[in-house]
Parts: C-alpha cells; sequence; structure tokens
C-alpha cells in the first residue's frame, strides 16, 4: 500500500504537470499552538504573520420589496430603510449600494443567481450553458494555501453561487449536519483508521486516474471535454484527498459538545429563523476557527425560498415576488426582507463577537449580501439590492450610502410604484457594473487580476 | 420522402414563420444571408458600423455570416437584442426599417444560432461520453449490485443540469470533484450493503395496534390482555391523523446495513359517501422518501392487508404513516380516540367529541383503522445473492479466482468486453490491499470502488479510438436500447446476443424490442421520455399558493404526472395514433384525479382509461392537469408560457428569446377593474417589438385560458386585485394564417390537421432522448425518412418507436 511520502510524492508530481509550479502549501493555523506545528511549516509561517483576509457572499432570492428597500439620501447621513434597519448597530461597518447590475444579467428571470458571482451571459434557455469562473472561486485559489477547505459552497434552499474554473458549478451543502460533520467531523479510529481511508481512496483516484490518462493518449488531442472534465474532477478530489492527509496530523478544531449539539441539529424548514441562524452560526465558526476563508451562500432557492411560518408569512419567497400590486403581498414581502436581513443582521454580529489581535473576525472579512434582481414580480435586474461588509483591515471603509442612480436621477420618486419600478429594471448608471464591485474585493483580497467579467473600474469608492 | 399536403405546408409555415427551420420537412431551406440579412444591414447598420465609422467600437460588416458559428455568435446576439428592443437603427434615423421587417431578420439570425448551438452541441468526437444520469444510475447499481442507492436522498448524488427538459444530453452532463466524491461516498455504502462485514439475518417485526397508537400505559394494558382485548384493539387514523405513539419502524438491528424490506399492513379504509377514500401514505422521514400511497378501501370488519417492498439505507430512520386526505380537525376534542383504546366505529364516542358516523353506522370522514404494521427483512433473494457471489472470490491466495471475478465485474459494469490490461489495474489494486494485510473482502470491495468510479462505468463510452466509425457494435447497440427503454443496464439475454454479435441484424433487434417492451422495466419509458419531451420537471417548480388553490396537494401533483405517463403508455401499449396526444376522447385518471376533473365514479386506486364527453372539456395532452400546471406558476396561468411550450413540445420550435429590457407589465392597480391576465397582454402587444413575435406564441396558449394555474376548468378568472366582478375568460383567437377558434376544443381540432408537424417533432424528441444528443441538420435525412414510414403507419406509435430503433439513425452514432 502507498504510505503517506510516497503519495506526496505523486501529488507534487501532479501540480508539476498541471503547471501549479508550486507544491502544496502547508497547514497553518491561528488557532495552532507553536509546538504543533510540524516541522515543514516553519518555512511558510511568515506568510502567516499577514493577517487572515476572509470573503462571505451571501445571496437573496427574487429581489426585495423595492418599493420599501429603496435608501433615498447618499452619503453618511443617509437613513436606513425599514426593512434595513436592523442593520443600524453596524452602520459603521457596512455601506449599502444601490444602482448597480450585470448587463448580462437584464431581463433574466430564475437564472440570475447563477450569474451573480461570475457576470457572465446566460442563454434564455438554461441548460448547455457553460458559465464561467465565479469570483469566490478565484478567491479561493489564493487563500486555499492557508486552510483546510478551499472554500465552502452552503445553501439554506437552492443550489450554489460557486463555479469553478472549467464554469462548473460547485454543489452547494444544505444540511447542518451535512456541514458540521464536513467540517469538524472525526474519522472514527482516530488517525489511523483516517490514513488508511484516504490511502484506499489514494489508490483508487492513481487507477481511475491511470485508466484516463492512457485512454486520453489513445484519442488524439481534439476534443475530449467530456474526459477532461472527468479527469479535472478526479485531480480536485485526489487535490481534496492529498489535503486531508497533510491536515490529518492537525487536529482539528475542538467544538464543545453544546455547540455540536446544537449546531448538528435537524431543523425543518418551517423553523426558518432557527435554520438561518444556524447556517449562520457554522459559517462563523468555520471562519473563526480558519477551516476556510471564502464562503458562499445562497440563503433561498430561486423558486422556492423558505415560507416564514414564525412572522406569519406562508408563501414562498418567489410566490410573494409575484405580487401583481395586491398591498397585502407587498407587505409580506417586505416582512420577509426584514426577516432576511434581521438574519443577515445577527451574522455580522457574530462576526463582531469574536476578536483576532485587536480587530474584529469582521474587520478582517468581507462580506457581499444581495440579490440578482430587484423587482422580481416583472424580473427588474437592475438597481441591485446590495449591502457591502466589514473587511476594514482590507481597507473598506464604510459609513455611506453609495448611489450610483441619484446623480443622474436627482431624487427617487417613491409616489408612483411604476417609476420605481423602472429603475429597477433598467439601468441609470450604465457604467455602474456589478463586476466592478466583485473586482474590487478580488483585489483586496490579493487576487492578481486588473479585469473581472464586464468590469471596467475598481470602487475606489469603497476604499478608505 | 413523404409528400404533404401543400396548402397545410403553407399555413404553417406562415404560422411558425422561419423559426427553427431544420426540421420542416416541406419547407424550403432558409433564404440565404446574402439576400435576408446583408440587405438590411447595408442598408440599415452598416453606415454607422462600418468601415467609414464604428459607432460603439461595433462592426457589422465584418461580422461572419456563418451567424451560428462560435466566433461569431456573440456579436450576432448583440445585433439581436439591439434590434429586438428597438435600440437600433436609433429612433432619429431615417427611414428605419418597421418592426415586421426587424423581426424577420431577427427570427432569421436566432434560427441560425439555435441551429449553430444544436451542432456544437452534438459535435460527434471519436469516442464520446454521455455520463449516466442519477436515475439510470441508481437503476444500473441495481441491477449489477441488488442494491437501490437513494441518489436523490439528502447527501446522494447531485442534480443532473437539464436542456429543454432532457437531462441525459452527454454534453450538459458536467462533473465536477463534488460528483466524483459523491460517487465514492455512493459506491463504499453500496459495496458495504452488498458484502457486509457482518450480515444480518432476516426476521420479521410486527407492531399491533397497542405498539402503534400509544396513550395505554402499561396497566392498561396488561388490564387489556387480562380481559382478553389486546388484539381486538385498532388504531384509528383521521384525516389527516399520523401514527404518533410507538415507532412505526421495524427498529433494532434489522436495518444496520440496509437493504429491502417488505412491509405489510392490516388496515381498513372507509369513504364516505360522496366523498373522497382515506389515502395512506407511509412517508421515510431522514430520506425524505415517500415510500408507499394508497387509497384504501376495506370495510371496518373485513381490513384488507397491503404489501409493499422498499430500500432503505444503513442506519435507523423514521416513519410518517398517515391518513393523508383533509379534514376535520383530528384534535382529541374533535373525535380521535386518544388515550382510550379504540375497537370500533360504532362505539359511542365521548359525548363532546363529534360524531363519526351517521345514525346507520356509515362513516362520516375517510377513515384509516390499523391493526398492525409488519416487517420482514432485511430481503436477500437467491438470485441477488447468486450475482453479488460471482464477483467474490472465496479463496484466499487464489490469483486465478480474483481475476476471473474482478474480470467478471468489469465487464459486468462496463457493459462490454474488457482487454486483460484494463482489468489488471484493478486486480492490482486488491492485491496492493492483500499485501498491506487487508482481508480478502475488503481488498476485492477496494478494487470494485475504483471500477464504480472509472470512467467507463459513469459514462456510456461510444466510438473506437483506434479506428473512427460512424456506426454502433452489438455493445454500444445494447446500451442504447437498454437505456432508451429501461433506462438501466442491458440484461444477460442482450448481452449474450452482443457477443454473438446478432444484434445488427434487423429481425433479432426487433425480437429484442418487443421483448424489452413486454418487460415491466419498460414502464421506465413511459415515465422517463413523457417527463423529459415534455419538460415534467417544472410540474411542482412554482408550487401554488395554498390560498388561491387550498385544493392542491402533493398527492394532486403525483396524481398529476400520474396521468401523463399513463396516457403515454396507453398510446404506446394499445399502439394508438400520435393523433391522440393532440386530441382524444379519452384519458387516464387515478380517484384523486378524477376528482380535480370533476368525474364521478372512480373508486378504485391506480390510473384506469375513462371516456370523455364534451362537458369534460379536455382531451389529448394539452388539456392534462400537469401540462396546464407546469406552464403556471405558483399564482396564475401564464398564456405565453404554454404558447412557448405548445411551440417547442408539439411544434419542435424554440422561439427566440424575449428582449431583455422589456418594460414589465404592470400589476393590477387595486383600484381599477380587474383585469384578465390576456387583457394586459393585449395591452403590451401594442408595442410593435414585443407584438411580432406575440402574435405567433400568444393564441397557442390562450386557447387554454378555461383552464386555471392547477388545470382546472372555468369560465371566469379570478383577480385577486381591482374593482367589480372578475372577468370572464375569452379562450378565442386567430392564428396567424386567419384561422380562428373560439376555444380550446376547436382549438385542438385545428392541431389535428398539424399531425405531420408533430410527427416530426416526436421523432426528434425521441431521438434526442434515446441518443443522448441534439439534432442537426446532418440528422435531417434519417429523421425525414423515419417520419415518412410513421405517416405511412397511420402515426401509430409502437410502430414508430419499432420505425426508429430499426433505423439507420439509431444504429449510428
Amino acid at each position: 500500500m502507498a504510505n503517506f511520502n510516497s503519495r506526496r510524492w505523486k501529488i507534487n508530481r501532479r501540480h508539476v504537470l498541471r503547471g501549479m509550479g508550486a507544491s502544496m502549501a502547508l497547514p497553518l493555523l491561528q488557532c495552532m499552538a507553536p509546538d504543533q506545528l510540524m516541522a515543514e511549516e516553519k518555512s511558510a509561517a511568515k506568510e502567516g504573520q499577514t493577517k487572515p483576509k476572509r470573503a462571505v457572499f451571501i445571496y437573496v432570492p427574487n429581489g426585495v420589496n423595492t418599493l420599501t428597500w429603496q435608501i433615498q439620501k447618499a452619503g453618511a447621513d443617509y437613513e436606513l430603510s425599514g426593512p434595513m434597519k436592523s442593520l443600524e448597530e453596524h452602520r459603521q461597518q457596512i455601506t449599502p449600494i444601490s444602482g448597480l447590475y450585470h448587463p448580462n444579467g437584464i431581463g433574466q428571470a430564475h437564472e440570475c443567481d447563477k450569474i451573480w458571482l461570475t457576470s457572465a451571459k446566460i442563454s434564455q434557455e438554461g441548460g448547455a450553458f457553460r458559465n464561467t469562473i465565479s469570483a469566490d472561486q478565484m478567491m479561493a485559489e489564493v487563500t486555499s494555501r492557508h486552510t483546510r477547505f478551499p472554500s465552502l459552497e452552503l445553501a439554506v434552499t437552492g443550489g450554489t453561487l460557486g463555479w469553478s474554473r472549467d464554469g462548473i458549478p460547485l454543489p452547494a451543502e444544505r444540511r447542518p449536519r451535512a456541514i458540521f460533520d464536513r467540517l469538524f467531523g472525526v474519522e472514527k479510529g482516530g488517525v489511523e483508521v483516517a490514513k488508511r481511508k484516504l490511502n484506499r481512496r489514494g489508490s483508487v483516484l492513481d487507477a481511475i486516474l491511470e485508466d484516463a490518462n492512457s485512454f486520453r493518449g489513445q484519442i488524439g488531442t481534439e476534443d475530449r471535454n467530456k474526459l477532461d472534465e472527468y479527469l479535472h474532477a478526479v485531480r480536485d478530489v485526489e487535490l481534496r484527498t492529498q489535503r486531508s492527509y497533510d491536515w490529518l496530523e492537525v487536529p482539528k478544531p475542538e467544538v464543545a459538545e453544546a455547540t455540536k449539539a446544537k449546531l448538528t441539529r435537524d431543523i425543518p424548514n418551517t423553523e426558518a429563523g432557527d435554520l438561518y441562524r444556524t447556517i449562520y452560526d457554522l459559517m462563523v465558526l468555520a471562519l473563526r476557527t480558519d477551516m476556510t476563508r471564502v464562503i458562499t451562500c445562497m440563503s433561498g432557492s430561486e423558486s422556492n425560498g423558505l415560507a416564514i411560518p414564525e412572522i406569519g408569512v406562508a408563501q414562498s419567497r418567489h410566490e410573494l415576488s409575484h405580487h401583481n400590486g395586491d398591498p397585502e403581498q407587498l407587505r409580506r414581502l417586505t416582512e420577509t426582507d426584514t426577516f432576511l436581513v434581521q438574519q443577515f443582521s445577527y451574522f455580522l454580529e457574530r462576526l463582531k463577537s469574536y476578536q483576532e489581535d485587536n480587530e474584529t473576525l469582521l474587520d478582517r472579512t468581507m462580506v457581499l449580501f444581495g440579490s440578482g434582481m430587484a423587482y422580481g414580480h416583472s424580473h427588474g435586474n437592475a438597481n441591485l439590492p446590495m449591502v457591502l461588509a466589514g473587511g476594514a483591515s482590507m481597507g473598506f471603509k464604510h459609513g455611506t450610502h453609495v448611489d450610483f442612480n441619484l446623480p443622474s436621477l436627482g431624487q427617487y420618486n417613491m409616489e408612483e410604484a411604476q417609476k420605481h419600478y423602472h429603475v429597477c429594471s433598467r439601468p441609470v448608471d450604465s457604467d455602474a457594473h456589478l463586476s466592478n464591485l466583485l473586482l474590487t474585493m478580488m483585489q483586496r483580497m490579493d487576487v492578481k487580476v486588473d479585469q473581472f467579467g464586464d468590469s471596467h473600474r475598481t470602487m475606489t469608492e469603497l476604499l478608505g | 420522402m413523404m409528400i404533404r399536403p401543400l396548402a397545410q405546408a403553407t399555413a404553417w409555415t406562415l404560422l411558425l414563420g422561419m423559426w427553427f427551420p431544420t426540421f420542416a420537412i416541406a419547407e424550403p431551406t432558409h433564404r440565404p444571408f446574402s439576400e435576408e440579412i446583408g440587405p438590411f444591414m447595408q442598408k440599415n447598420c452598416v453606415h454607422c458600423h462600418g468601415p467609414d465609422s464604428q459607432e460603439g467600437d461595433f462592426r457589422v460588416d465584418t461580422l461572419s455570416e456563418d451567424v451560428g458559428a462560435a466566433g461569431s455568435v456573440n456579436r450576432w446576439l448583440e445585433v439581436i437584442e439591439k434590434i429586438n428592443n428597438g435600440e437600433m437603427p436609433p429612433e432619429d434615423e431615417p427611414n428605419r426599417p418597421t418592426a415586421e421587417q426587424g423581426a424577420v431578420v431577427v427570427e432569421w439570425l436566432a434560427a441560425r444560432i439555435e441551429e449553430g448551438r444544436a451542432a456544437r452541441m452534438a459535435k460527434r468526437q471519436p469516442v464520446s461520453f454521455h455520463r449516466l444520469t442519477r436515475v439510470e444510475y441508481a437503476n444500473t447499481v441495481e441491477d449489477l449490485l441488488g442494491v437501490r442507492y437513494g441518489v436523490a436522498d439528502p447527501g446522494g448524488l447531485n442534480e443532473d443540469a437539464e436542456y429543454h427538459g432532457f437531462d441525459r444530453i452527454g454534453s450538459v452532463l458536467s462533473l465536477s470533484a463534488s460528483h466524483v466524491e459523491k460517487y465514492y461516498s455512493a459506491a463504499e455504502a453500496i459495496l458495504d450493503e452488498a458484502y457486509p462485514d457482518k450480515p444480518i439475518e432476516t426476521s420479521i417485526v410486527r407492531k399491533t395496534a397497542l405498539d402503534l397508537r400509544g396513550g395505554p400505559s402499561t396497566q392498561q394494558r396488561k388490564e387489556l390482555e387480562e380481559q382478553g382485548l389486546a388484539d381486538k384493539v385498532r388504531v384509528d387514523m383521521w384525516p389527516g391523523h399520523q401514527l404518533q405513539g410507538g415507532r412505526p419502524g421495524p427498529g433494532g438491528d434489522m436495518m444496520k446495513n440496509g437493504g429491502y424490506f417488505k412491509v405489510r399492513l392490516q388496515v381498513s379504509g372507509m369513504k364516505p359517501p360522496g366523498g373522497r377514500a382515506p389515502h395512506l401514505t407511509f412517508y421515510a422521514e431522514k430520506i425524505d422518501r415517500l415510500l408507499f400511497e394508497q387509497d384504501i378501501l376495506a370495510p371496518e370488519d373485513k381490513p384488507t392487508i397491503v404489501e409493499f417492498s422498499c430500500h432503505l439505507p444503513p442506519g435507523t430512520t423514521t416513519f410518517d404513516v398517515t391518513n393523508d386526505v383533509p379534514g376535520p380537525s383530528n384534535l382529541p376534542r374533535s373525535g380521535r380516540s386518544g388515550a382510550i383504546p379504540f375497537f370500533s366505529l360504532k362505539q359511542g364516542r365521548i359525548p363532546w367529541q363529534i360524531k363519526l358516523t351517521d345514525e346507520e353506522g356509515v362513516p362520516l370522514y375517510p377513515f384509516l383503522i390499523v391493526d398492525w404494521i409488519e416487517w420482514e427483512g432485511p430481503i436477500i433473494t437467491d438470485q441477488v445473492q447468486a450475482k453479488r457471489a460471482r464477483y467474490m472470490p472465496t479463496e484466499e491466495g487464489n490469483a486465478d479466482q480474483l481475476r476471473q471475478c474482478l474480470t467478471r465485474f468489469c465487464e459486468d459494469a462496463f457493459r462490454r468486453p474488457v482487454s486483460d490490461a484494463e482489468t489488471q489495474r484493478y486486480i492490482a489494486i486488491a492485491s496492493q490491499e492483500l499485501e498491506a494485510g487487508a482481508k480478502l473482502q475488503d481488498a476485492v470491495k477496494t478494487a470494485m470502488l475504483a471500477v464504480m468510479c472509472s470512467k467507463d462505468f459513469l459514462f456510456l463510452v461510444e466510438g473506437d479510438s483506434q479506428k473512427p466509425t460512424d456506426n454502433l457494435n452489438d455493445f454500444e447497440i445494447a446500451n442504447r436500447l437498454s437505456y432508451m427503454l429501461w433506462s438501466t443496464m442491458p440484461d444477460e439475454e442482450l448481452m449474450t446476443l452482443a457477443h454473438e454479435g446478432k444484434l445488427q441484424d434487423q429481425a433479432i433487434l426487433k425480437q429484442q424490442l418487443d421483448r424489452m417492451l413486454a418487460d415491466p422495466r419498460a414502464a421506465k419509458f413511459s415515465v422517463e421520455f413523457p417527463r423529459q419531451w415534455l419538460q415534467m420537471h417544472k410540474l411542482g417548480m412554482f408550487p401554488p399558493d395554498q390560498k388561491l388553490y387550498p385544493e392542491y396537494d402533493p398527492h394532486l401533483e403525483r396524481s398529476m404526472k400520474g396521468e401523463t405517463s399513463a396516457f403515454f403508455q396507453e398510446v404506446l401499449d394499445q399502439n394508438l395514433s400520435l393523433r391522440e396526444f393532440l386530441d382524444s376522447d379519452w384519458t387516464m385518471v387515478n380517484p384523486r384525479l378524477a376528482m380535480h376533473y370533476e368525474m364521478d365514479g372512480i373508486e378504485q386506486d391506480g390510473f384506469q382509461r375513462v371516456a370523455l364527453d364534451e362537458e369534460d372539456h379536455r382531451g389529448g395532452l394539452l388539456t392534462q392537469a400537469a401540462i396546464l400546471s407546469l406552464t403556471s406558476d405558483g399564482t396564475r396561468h401564464r398564456p405565453v408560457h404554454r404558447g412557448v411550450w405548445v411551440m417547442e413540445s408539439i411544434f419542435g420550435k424554440s422561439p427566440p428569446p424575449p428582449p431583455a429590457n422589456v418594460d414589465p407589465i404592470e400589476p393590477n392597480p387595486v383600484d381599477s377593474p380587474k383585469a384578465t391576465i390576456r387583457m394586459k397582454l393585449e395591452a403590451h402587444k401594442h408595442d410593435p417589438n414585443c407584438a411580432a413575435c406575440h402574435r405567433k406564441i400568444d393564441p397557442l396558449g390562450l386557447a387554454f385560458d378555461n383552464f386555471n394555474a392547477i388545470g382546472q376548468w372555468r369560465t371566469e378568472e379570478i383577480v385577486q386585485a381591482g374593482t367589480g366582478a372578475n372577468p370572464k375568460v375569452d379562450p378565442s383567437g386567430v392564428l396567424p394564417d386567419g384561422r380562428a377558434f373560439a376555444g380550446p376544443k376547436e382549438f385542438r381540432q385545428l392541431l389535428l390537421a398539424n399531425v405531420d408537424d408533430f410527427n416530426q417533432t416526436f421523432i426528434k424528441k425521441l431521438a434526442t432522448y434515446s441518443l443522448r444528443r441534439t439534432m442537426t441538420i446532418d440528422d435531417r435525412d434519417d429523421l425525414e425518412a423515419i417520419a415518412a414510414q410513421s405517416r405511412a403507419d397511420e402515426y401509430r406509435m409502437r410502430d414508430l418507436v419499432e420505425t426508429f430503433v430499426l433505423s439507420d439513425l439509431f444504429q449510428k452514432r
């Protein structure tokens, strides 16, 4: 059976083959005592001295009730709108942004979540559409060397926000227990059993890779898409396996029994608040134990986002978003918007409650909360609801409402709903690309890019 | 080549314009670029986007005339966008083209782009890889090792991507690391069940009414036993009631390894006169699976025994056994027996509880009365045992036996012969594991794990890297046929014939087709093909608003799905004409759907053929509740969606995408008179840019305005907001060719005149399903030949399937 060292050698060889150049960086945990560090890690310790940079993306399905959501005034003395009131306590850590849009998202119905972090052009029919890499994954390529997991893709309900370099969706975990087990689960039987299992996985992966590779050699160079996709996938699993192996000797952070019990409950969808907060708790836990530095979370499915019985809303978000102008439906939509922001506010509060050196976890975590849809009823995808939070330690300066509509709009006309729906359906400032924001966030995460999707500038107005 | 009456062809050419003309048999090929597009561009675009001036950095004169080709397609899409939404040519431009002229250009371009896309998707590689869908994976594994893996359970396999309803298109099915990890875990779980470390003996556990109902204390129980009444106690289940006391599951070690279980229940089911029958559902909570459901009809004193089989994963799960029908509150206060043992409906209730029966003892509500639930398992049949034994060596140190076993497993798993070099790779894994001290069974399992994660198991591989060929070999034919009809791997008989090289013999192929269609596994075809062709995945995607449609429930949704499959199966089994899909005087209903359709006299559960008359307002596919629901959203019917669905599913044409940036349809203001969706759409049609396309799409959907979002007949449209009475439905319309219809009935009759268009669509969809790729211009001749034969056979479906399987198209890559 292959042993630890020979496996490591194989992986390194593959790295070179893949053109990744560097060998796998070694694990480094902020919470680790120095004597736990393996000898090799010391050389990498220098890097550990730079402050960890983290990013979280949270998606709101189906847009919002834009009539109650819209903040009226730009600048520092803005007033948070009704549904966003719970963010008041984080005022100095957030920047609501109005007027952003994805040029490729205009007119999209239920696909806008897919391009939220990629800005790709999507076909109307779905299906054969091939996405491009999402911003979070480009960040993960940079941060992954420091953490046990390169990134986490989560969802309360619904699909994923993360797309690989090949434009393939990275399926999201939904259940709290599954998420917890993936992060903190410990193999029964301890390290030896875990090693055996990983070795077994290693030999299986070796065999199927060799098989596919030798076949690949036989079929010439043109069009090997599906086989290559398979090869990439298997190689990725091999890297993950190697990563698990590397981290085996590093004990997983211990999670108190009570916390574990709380975070692994089987929470029914009808307990929406509990479910949201549990997922957010898991995210905070993953970040503060440095299991990963990049997380995406789909906070609800576009087609069937959770009903929220605890505030008396029995319909899914999708139903509410097609409110047909009914004041009662609109009121409920605002209620669920308020609810989702309250959960988000809870998440920020949790991030703020943890200190790293002299900064809070929130200072070291940039969080983007928003949607790819504004006016859900008629699929209006301009003036996307968007809040950027945290990340002060990476240079983000908060406290103002950044508004791309007002310079040419002068002021919002909320008396006539149609006027505002129009603002939410067609961009007022056609240069206000959401990809500019994504680019800015990526650059702050040390991703070496000058451009992302249809971006055309860095949003310096967000930086101190 | 068939000849079609010209008048008819012309009518539909007019109606459908030039969208996607690839398969419109009698239509001429499209006009060339130089006639249709060139002059338009020259006149309207080039002076600003040409050699002299490139406004917006955009030049149209240098764009490739090969519109659908990968290199130029994105720029042409931009052109479409701009013309479509009226942005270009700009308003201040003199001599702007009319909206109609713009629409002609847009449609022509859109059709070329769609062709280009189809061609790219279908591009044949020397060797093509079509990944199994997760449904096919589950079926294949079950046939291979006798384990039913819960691919859709939480943590199972990832959902498959879908393209125009089809989820088995090779080029669309992607694979990520997460897929591989899930295949790995799946294979581990499957092998652990097939070859457990500690096998579990089959046993039988019975839960009596006293175990199931909860309530009686140990003391009461003892008393009941002393009185000889313990076995007389029954469990009364009111509408909506779930068994709460005691666990209906087997418990103990029985489920430790997972496996197949038989469940038997003794139960009575009483239906109130004129009401619905009690409906038993058996649901496994942790894995989110409905294991069984049935209407139960059995008198109180003559309970029946129902039995079903299920496969469960290892470990415990909890079960909900429910009388899943609406009814009065079942709180103890209203009548449930609570802590007092229940014996019979006829016994007096506590005075303050509501009555269970009328004076004659006839039940007032749908009641279930359960006596016991029995579990038997895990069940391993001799057949499965023998299958598993073929792959597992028994003698330590017997290298030949190891080789034989693993070779067998590779051949079966890969569904083709394997070379020594191929098997060697897997034998080597087992050997390594053995050297490292693993037990024989574990070592072999590791090798099998690799086989089950290898490309040859997960993909249907077609083609030969050594000598590229267009024709399928025998094994490829066996696989294609088997995955088409059964959604699973070929069986032994097919594989034997493939080994003997006989499947290219038409007579034998035909005989196999007959055999396979007669096999129970062929039921998969009647579920899977219509599901994909008709885009049934959209059913329930936007669950109807409970306030607007309180009668909608999961049972109804499953019944809707059931009708469409059963209808398809009936057409196939009876070798009926494809015309039946367009209009029929019969359909298939179960009691739940009959209630939905307001039909009387359907008592026995299961789907049965019923005759339809005028008052039923139904016939064919288009009035089936499933179709009418899947083209609606959670709150209202969507005439445009219905129109697009008819275009795609019946006429096989994809209308060009709507332009981005359309002004939203305004919600109905609360203080204005109520308006139907149709009225609001009409308002939209005044915009000439919209009207050009919508006048072709909308009539196809508006014809069904008599059906609401869950497919119920209506003559008024219920509008939530607004003043005044609900407006009357107007289902009439005029097709662009001038043919008028008054409502759905006339519309269906008009459709019958277009059976040839439908014939072509059906064949194209069937080919897409079976060949796992989109059809292109290159397939045109083959498709035409099949269509002509189908026409000669009066469009009989069974004959058509045979023609298709025996065609060149089916036997080519």
